[in-house]
């Protein structure tokens, strides 16, 4: 009798400690979850709905909307936004190329080399992350000034200037502050190569441009996939800081024609569902490009065994 | 074991491939150096003494060589009175408040939903998990309008605590970070602090939360940096709260400002300076912990 009474009392505070910690985890969980739905799933249910929208003026106070194809289609027909679109999407190629064939292999010999202990490797480990810290506005303004001031009186030549090619200058700056994380997460990976390995590859003449070609790069390959398939969404939202640089319109990302857009939208609601519409343009080009970016990796990219 | 792999080095000779490294990786520090050196001797330039004259015949044009007078204070207070609509200790404050706020509110959101997901094995944790990485896969382009559209109706528009709520998400790589760490942590001390008699939220905050003090600690820094460095979102999200980053954009573009002499170049290196030197000094305290625990899936802990 006193036993069932014990294991009823038992059972009951362990009820009594499950419900507390039911309510415990409801009660930490219910602001993070408001947060996203709110700000992750009803603002892209908002975005994907006002792409499908038009307003309609039907008197001085009154505004309706629509539902229409218009905005998607106002993309390929008006000449002026195609004009922009195309020299935007095509920018923004030029610099994932740049980023893919300049600045992922210089930024892996780097790592390299930090991972060889090569003389001053610490030094330039740190040097390389500064420019990722320092804020763009810091950076840019003073290169851009030295371009502008210094050059001129230096070398005594206009032809260095940021206005004679600004497209160079941008592609330079960013790839010049491009290095910090990765070059990090490269050699971290590098470090944990086994030395072992380092050593049977050096006795079978792995050594140099093979040692790294045959040997680090395979081992590394991992670290370097998740920013090659990452890398395919910046090519729609990175900006290149082409703010600070006040760069022509010809050198304008994609990423920075939609910040510029979406600033036009602050007080101008109805220019939402155009802004709206390319946005699920570009996001239906760059999921299905991210996934076939990622299987090709899989698929082709060099295997750690 | 180990001491046999500590005597396998990685090291080796040079060759033409490192020699040619050594040397592109020197130039870069060079002109790192070159180029912060020359902004901080700028800074220090008084316009009229080193760059401009009211004598034509006199003009000192004085852009690469040591400042006359050092008169970076003087310039600095300058900057302070002239742009228009705030001072440029409020311009502080606002970044300060900005960069504090955002990655305070990010980083304990992403913390203790990270802790709740690792400890509490159910349904609805494995659902977060899952869009955390799905998120994070997927990418979702050109929601920004929208987005601007909801904190307006809501009343978030313009407003710090605003942009602290809407950067109070969970999802991105350091909740894996985080998840990671409170997954490897042994059970037997959740179970040691229950039968002590703690309760859940004791067991969260005298148990599992100081043992990731550090990672909490580097992602709070990198988050940090970011806010602080931020020039895009303030300009778009907050119009009323200008901060240094955006202040250093307007000035050297001749806008928002009072004082025309502002946007000249010893002004602008002044105030480059200026937002420079807190992240620099950070860097320098914490360097270990900002560069040391980067790895593949983010920070270790």
């Amino acid at each position: 009798m006193s036993n069932s009474i014990i294991r009823e009392k038992n059972v009951k505070n362990v009820n009594k400690a499950e419900r507390s910690s039911n309510i415990f985890y409801a009660l930490l969980m219910i602001f993070p979850v408001i947060q996203f739905i709110l700000f992750y799933v009803v603002v892209n249910f908002k975005s994907f709905g006002y792409a499908f929208m038009k307003s309609e003026k039907i008197s001085e106070t009154e505004i309706v909307w629509r539902l229409t194809f218009d905005n998607f289609k106002d993309w390929f027909t008006n000449s002026s936004k195609l004009r922009d679109l195309i020299s935007t999407a095509k920018m923004s190629l030029l610099y994932y190329g740049v980023s893919l064939c300049v600045s992922i292999p210089l930024g892996l010999l780097f790592s390299y080399y930090i991972f060889k202990k090569l003389p001053c490797s610490k030094f330039f480990r740190v040097f390389l992350f500064i420019p990722s810290i320092i804020p763009a506005a810091a950076f840019i303004l003073t290169f851009k000034t030295i371009l502008n001031d210094v050059t001129l009186e230096v070398f005594n030549t206009e032809a260095l200037r940021f206005d004679a090619n600004p497209l160079i200058w941008v592609i330079f700056c960013n790839l010049y502050v491009s290095f910090g994380t990765s070059v990090l997460m490269y050699a971290n990976k590098m470090f944990d190569i086994s030395p072992e390995i380092v050593e049977a590859g050096k006795l079978d003449g792995a050594v140099g441009i093979k040692e790294f070609w045959y040997l680090i790069l395979p081992l590394t390959f991992p670290t370097l996939s998740v920013f090659l398939v990452t890398g395919v969404a910046t090519m729609f939202t990175n900006q290149y800081n082409l703010m600070l640089f006040n760069a022509p319109p010809e050198t304008r990302s994609l990423g920075y024609y939609m910040y510029i857009l979406a600033g036009r939208t602050i007080g101008y609601e109805q220019d939402i569902p155009n802004v709206a519409a390319l946005g699920l343009i570009l996001t239906a080009v760059a999921i299905p490009l991210t996934f076939i970016v990622k299987s090709l990796l899989d698929k082709f990219g060099p295997s750690e065994e | 074991m180990k001491k046999m792999k500590a005597s396998i080095s990685t090291k080796t000779k040079f060759s033409p491939l490192t020699i040619s490294l050594f040397v592109v990786l020197a130039l870069y520090v060079v002109f790192l150096v070159v180029m912060f050196l020359w902004a901080f001797l700028t800074a220090s330039k008084g316009y009229y003494t080193d760059y401009f004259s009211f004598e034509p015949s006199k003009v000192p044009h004085n852009i690469v060589g040591l400042p006359k007078e050092f008169v970076l204070f003087q310039n600095l207070a300058e900057i302070n009175d002239g742009f228009s609509d705030y001072t440029l200790v409020n311009m502080a404050l606002n970044t300060i408040l900005y960069a504090v706020g955002c990655s305070l509110s990010k980083v304990v959101v992403t913390c203790v939903v990270a802790y709740l997901c690792s400890r509490y094995e159910n349904l609805f944790s494995k659902i977060v998990y899952v869009t955390v990485i799905v998120t994070m896969i997927v990418p979702v382009v050109g929601s920004q309008a929208a987005e601007i559209q909801l904190a307006k109706e809501l009343l978030l528009f313009d407003s710090l605590l605003g942009m602290w709520v809407m950067r109070a998400n969970f999802l991105g790589m350091y909740f894996l970070v985080f998840f990671s760490v409170f997954k490897s942590m042994p059970k037997g001390y959740y179970e040691a602090a229950k039968i002590d008699g703690a309760n859940d939220f004791q067991i969260m905050v005298k148990v599992a939360l100081p043992l990731v003090k550090y990672t909490f600690l580097s992602i709070f820094l990198i988050l940090f940096i970011e806010y602080w460095n931020d020039y895009l979102i303030p300009n778009l999200y907050l119009p009323s709260y200008t901060t240094l980053s955006l202040a250093l954009y307007w000035q050297s573009q001749g806008q928002e400002i009072s004082n025309p002499d502002l946007q000249r170049v010893t002004y602008v290196m002044a105030t480059v300076l200026l937002v420079t030197i807190p992240v620099i000094v950070i860097f320098s305290v914490f360097s270990k912990r900002l560069m040391g625990n980067l790895s593949v899936g983010g920070l270790k802990g």
